[in-house]
Formats: C-alpha cells, structure tokens, sequence
C-alpha cells in the first residue's frame, strides 16, 4: 500500500514536471537578463584566455631587448681590454726598435718613420692602426688567391667605424720588427728583409717583406700593411704561392675574433602613423571605416651583421584615433508593438550593430504613435562608433643597405609584428530613422576592453629607411613602411566569420646611438 | 531547423542560433533549477552558471550517444549540486513523523495541482529532501547513484527520500483541508 502511494505520488510529480512548455503566467520563464549576463560572461572569459599570448611575447621580447643591452655593454668592455693587450704589443715594438731593419727607398719615407719611433702611441692612436688596413681594389683581388680575406677587412672595416676611424683616413707609419714577423711564421718561412715600397698611382705605399723557405730554397716577396699589430693584408706580389699559414698565425685568432663581433645600435622611435581597418562581416549591412591618424613612440636596437645587412628589433606604443559607420535596414514588425511600464505604446526590436572591434546585440524600445508604422516600413540604421585605440606593437625585421652616398645611407627593410590592444574607448552612436523622422538617437560610451574580443594579431612589413650620420655615434633615420595585418584585429564570438584586419602605413623618425 | 543544425550554428558562435536553443529549452533548464532551490534569484544564479557550461562546454556534446536535452538537463543538475555542495553543509536533517497515507481523493487532487504549485511545494521541502527527491523522482536517479552524487551512505538517500514524501504528503492533505 505504501509503495503504492509512494509510486502514484512519485509518479504524478514526473509528469507534471516534465511538461515544459511555457506556462500562460510565464512562471517558467527565466528573466531575459539571465541569458544576456551569461553570453557577456562567455565574451569575458575568452580574451582572457587568449591575453596571455601577447604577454608572453611581450615579455620574450623585453627580455632579448634587455640582453642585446647586456651584450653591447660587454662587447664594449672587451673591446677596452683588447685595447689595453694591443699598446703592450706596440710598446714592446718599440722597444725592439734597434732590432728593427728599415729599408726605405724614398728617404723622406725613412724619416717619417723614425720621428714616429719616437711616439708613445696613446690608445686612440693604437685604434686608429689596428684598424687601418687596406682594402684591395678589384684589379688586386681577381687575381689574389687571398680574396677569402676580403670578408674579414670587411668586418674590420665596420670595427673601424665602431671604434671612430674612418676606412680612409691616412695611415700612420709602421714599425716592422723581423721577430715579430718570425714569431708569426710557420717554421718554414723566415723573414729575410723588410723594405718600403713607394706609393703608385694605382697603390698606396707599402712593407714589403722578403720571406725565405729553408725547405723549398725559395725566397718570396708580400706586401703588407699595418705590420705592428699584423692586421695584415696580403698581397701576393710576385707569385700566387705565398703561404696561407701566414695569416692564420699570429694575431689571426684576435682578428676572427673581431671578424665574429656583431655591433648593437639601440634607438628611440617617434612617429606618425595612417592605418585603416578592413572589416567585413557576412551580415546583410556595410561596415565602412574611416583612415584613422595617430602617434607612435618606441625604442629598438639595430643588430649588424655584416656590412649591408642588419636585423632590426624594435617595440613600440602606438594610440590610434578612427571612426567607423555602419548601416543597415530594418523592417518593421507590428507584432513586437507593445506597451511598456509607463503605459507608453513601443516597439521592440533585436539589433545588430557592428563597428571594427566588436558588433553588439541588444533589444531596444523605441517610442512609436498609435498605427504611425505598418508591416514591412522600412527604417534606417545608421550607426556610427569613434574610436581610441591604444596598440602595443613588436617589431622584428631584417635591413638591407642598398645605397650609400656620403653620409646617406639608404635601407630596404621589411620583417613582422605582433600587435596587440592595451586599451580602447569608443563612442558608439546608434541612430534609426523612418525617412526623415528620427525614431531612436541614443549614444553609447564604454572606456575599456573588458567586453571586446581581442587578440594578438600578427603582421608584415615592408618599407624603406634614409639614415643620415651625424657623427661617429649618432645617426637619424627616416623609416616608412606599410604595414598589413595577417589575422584580424578582433573576432566577435557572436558574428562568424567576422573579419576586421588593421593595414596601414607608418612613418617614423629614429635617432640611434652606435657604439 | 534542426536541433543538429542549431546546435552545429552555436558552435560557430552565431548569436541566432544561441537563442533559438536557448529559447527552446529555457523552461526545462529553468524547472529544473527551481526545483532545487527555495529562492528565485538562487534559480536563476545557478540558470545563469548552467548556461555559460552548456555554451562553453557544448562541443564535448555528442550527438550519437544521447540527446542534447538529456546531456543540457544533466548539466543543468550538476550545477545545481554544486551550488548546493557550496551552500548546504549537510544535507541531514531530524526525523520526521509517521508516515501519512495518501488518500483516493488526494491523488484527484494532484491531479489537478499545476505544475507550478508542484514546483512551490517542492521547494518548501528542507533543502537534503528536495535534493534527494528531484534526483530520484523527477531526474530518475537510483539510490547508489544519488549517493554517489551527494557524497551520502545509500541508506541516507533512502531515508531522506521518505522524508521528502511524506513532508509532500502533509503538504498535501494541508492543501486538501483548504
């Protein structure tokens, strides 16, 4: 009897509520709000989920930014030490002076170098001739079996900038010393002679060493230049079989060393940029957005990797100011009429609105006037959103000198970006019209990101750079590139397929220190 | 449209086709909801929860091994036990009295009890009953799996359910003598 009644009143109870249809008092109705507060709370945990890309970027990128710093510090210590190593070398050659044989054809040669004996070099003067080696001319090279070396004068020659020493400043006289150059033979080859050589009108004036092989019984004859620190170039004079242990003893190690340096260029950015979005929605509407103008501020480093190429990092905070319409039609549906709380006759209806960074979905009421609309009217939506953008942007590229004239150097570059939004303000003004008359002017402000699904979008550029030096450290550049989106700036959860890329051009000024 | 249609559409985030599922089964997630709590707002707070899983959480939905409304309904009940679980330290609550016997006249009565005032009687119920009771009656739970859910003994379940029928039975002859 019990499991009787126990199973009628269980029973009764299921059926009942298992009739879900919408009661005539709408008692199982949950308030509309609970549907909306649940899709902003989606909207809200999504780009949350997604900003942790653009930090962990960022900060990827701050850190190499922080280490490059690092690098170029020490780079710059080492450089002071090696310094230091190359006066002991010079004062050593100095005192082995009386060792010293100089043949010098023309007499006021010998001189020169004799009242340069007596010269204590100080360290800007060791600079200048460790970094003064001759470049060969094409003629030379071609028929030089040592043209491989041409890289390393190459790298020498980015190290004389380095170090505030023009490539074609006078050299200095040099002292030539039989035991350094012995020192730095392999065993087989002896230095017998060293005489000058007199300036052509094709070559500069030279050292010219005599070698001699106990091997071979044979006696050779090179060229060089910058003997006290052996930065030597080798050029062969009389015959193509001139060692190549020559130039890989001695000071070669130091100078490869060199040769591997690559030099960091921080600089500061400031700029002006014109960018557009392209957005395009699959919604029967158009979206069309207006050039927005705005300012950038940065800073970079430009990494040299060798005399025409360079890779070029750099970070910048960029605020954007655009505005964007958006119309559509809208049909009128007197079935949605109805009275309001305060008794007023009004009609409601869902609209979409889209502007570049997100579209918003929302019910409005609307006043209307008793049979003022019929079926089917056809009202206008015209909304349009002023936007303030605040864009973090990441930069990565490679340069290109293609141009040099004087103190112009003319770059090609082009490389990637990551962007993503810090912060947004919008102003959102939404107007519906029935012909002339205005049914609905109302205004909308929201100050921040919090509601807009955003992401990190990546980008491509492709531009050029003047670069005027105005010393030995500081040189001012003109960058212009255009930039193109290759993701969309904003994807709305709610609008498949929704795209609103970010393209544009970007102007900017750079002043950077070369150390 | 179809209700694979539908829910193929929300997946693509389309905010039609989130409404028009959610419009066709509000009142089920709703009754339920209600069912397991005494206040609205606590209803439509946990509705609220349900909802974002049932959206967030629709693409572990598989269409071959149930239907979407069973699998919303379960979710649906899920977050109303974690509510609970949150709000409700035990579910224990005194023995009650003898059991009453549902008279003929009474079951006429239920028959003609809307399902709103079912409901409101339901939520009457000491908050361990009404758990125990939509699981078993209204879900359709057995006993080992009520206790599974609510982390109780079986014989808790069995009890606290016959504790439930029989405050629904005196609520019932209360109405009756009305």
């Amino acid at each position: 009897m019990l499991d009787k009644n126990n199973k009628e009143l269980d029973r009764l109870f299921r059926s009942k509520l298992q009739n879900n249809e919408v009661a005539d008092n709408k008692w199982n109705v949950p308030p509309l709000d609970v549907f909306e507060n649940a899709l902003s709370e989606i909207e809200e945990e999504q780009p949350k989920k997604k900003r942790r890309w653009p930090l962990l970027f960022l900060f990827g990128f701050g850190f190499m930014m922080l280490g490059g710093i690092g690098y170029l510090f020490y780079q710059n210590q080492s450089m002071i030490v090696e310094l230091d190593k190359k006066i002991e070398v010079l004062n050593k050659v100095q005192q082995e002076k009386e060792n010293t044989i100089i043949e010098s054809t023309p007499k006021n040669n010998t001189e020169k170098v004799e009242n340069n004996s007596n010269t204590i070099l100080t360290k800007k003067e060791v600079a200048a001739n460790i970094a003064t080696p001759k470049v060969l001319n094409k003629k030379e090279s071609k028929n030089n079996k040592y043209t491989n070396k041409k890289s390393s004068f190459e790298s020498i020659r980015s190290t004389t900038r380095a170090l505030g020493q023009s490539v074609n400043e006078p050299r200095s006289s040099n002292l030539i010393s039989n035991s350094i150059l012995n020192s730095n033979l392999k065993s087989d080859w002896k230095s017998v002679g060293i005489s000058k050589v007199a300036a052509t009108s094709t070559t500069e004036s030279s050292d010219r060493v005599e070698l001699y092989n106990a091997n071979l019984k044979t006696n050779n004859f090179i060229l060089l230049n910058n003997i006290p620190t052996l930065s030597f170039q080798i050029h062969n004079e009389f015959d193509d079989t001139l060692p190549i242990e020559f130039v890989e003893a001695g000071e070669k190690a130091k100078y490869k060393k060199e040769k591997d340096k690559t030099s960091w260029s921080p600089y500061l950015l400031f700029g002006a940029h014109a960018s557009k979005f392209k957005t395009s929605f699959p919604i029967d509407a158009s979206v069309t957005n207006e050039v927005g103008l705005g300012g950038q501020i940065g800073l970079g480093m430009t990494q040299s990797l060798s005399d025409r190429w360079s890779l070029d990092y750099s970070i910048a905070f960029r605020n954007m100011h655009t505005s964007s319409n958006y119309n559509c039609e809208l049909i009128y549906d007197k079935s949605e009429e109805g009275y309001n709380n305060s008794g007023e006759l009004v009609y409601n209806m869902d609209m979409v609105t889209v502007n570049p960074m997100y579209s918003v979905y929302q019910r409005v009421e609307m006043p209307v006037a008793e049979n003022e609309m019929e079926d089917g009217d056809i009202m206008l939506n015209d909304t349009k959103t002023k936007l303030v953008l605040n864009i973090l942007s990441a930069k990565a590229g490679a340069r290109y000198r293609a141009v040099n004239f004087g103190k112009f150097d003319l770059y090609l570059n082009g490389g990637l970006g990551a962007n993503t939004l810090l912060k947004s303000k919008d102003e959102m003004n939404m107007k519906v019209m029935f012909g002339d008359k205005v049914m609905m002017d109302k205004t909308a402000t929201t100050g921040s990101s919090a509601n807009v699904y955003h992401d990190l979008f990546l980008s491509g550029y492709l531009g050029v750079q003047l670069d005027y030096k105005l010393n030995n450290h500081f040189a001012i550049g003109l960058n212009s590139n255009y930039e193109q989106a290759f993701k969309s700036f904003f994807v709305h959860p709610m609008i498949n397929q929704g795209t609103s890329k970010l393209n544009g051009l970007n102007a900017s000024l750079r002043v950077g220190y070369n150390f | 449209m179809t209700e694979n249609e539908i829910i193929s559409r929300v997946l693509k985030k389309e905010r039609a086709a989130q409404v028009q599922l959610y419009n066709r089964y509000q009142t089920t997630w709703y009754m339920i909801c209600l069912r397991y709590h005494q206040s609205k707002e606590d209803a439509q707070d946990v509705l609220q929860n349900a909802l974002i899983k049932i959206f967030t959480k629709l693409n572990q939905f598989d269409g071959e091994k149930g239907n979407f409304k069973s699998w919303s309904s379960k979710v649906v009940v899920n977050e109303n036990l974690m509510f609970l679980r949150k709000k409700v330290r035990s579910f224990k609550v005194d023995a009650l009295e003898d059991v009453l016997f549902i008279p003929d006249q009474v079951e006429s009565a239920l028959d003609i009890l809307s399902a709103e005032e079912l409901t409101k009687m339901i939520q009457k119920l000491p908050p361990g009953y009404r758990t125990v009771f939509n699981l078993y009656v209204i879900e359709g739970f057995n006993h080992q799996e009520v206790a599974d859910m609510l982390n109780i003994g079986i014989g808790t379940s069995k009890s606290q359910l016959s504790k439930a029928r029989k405050l629904l039975q005196k609520q019932l002859e209360t109405l009756l003598q009305e």
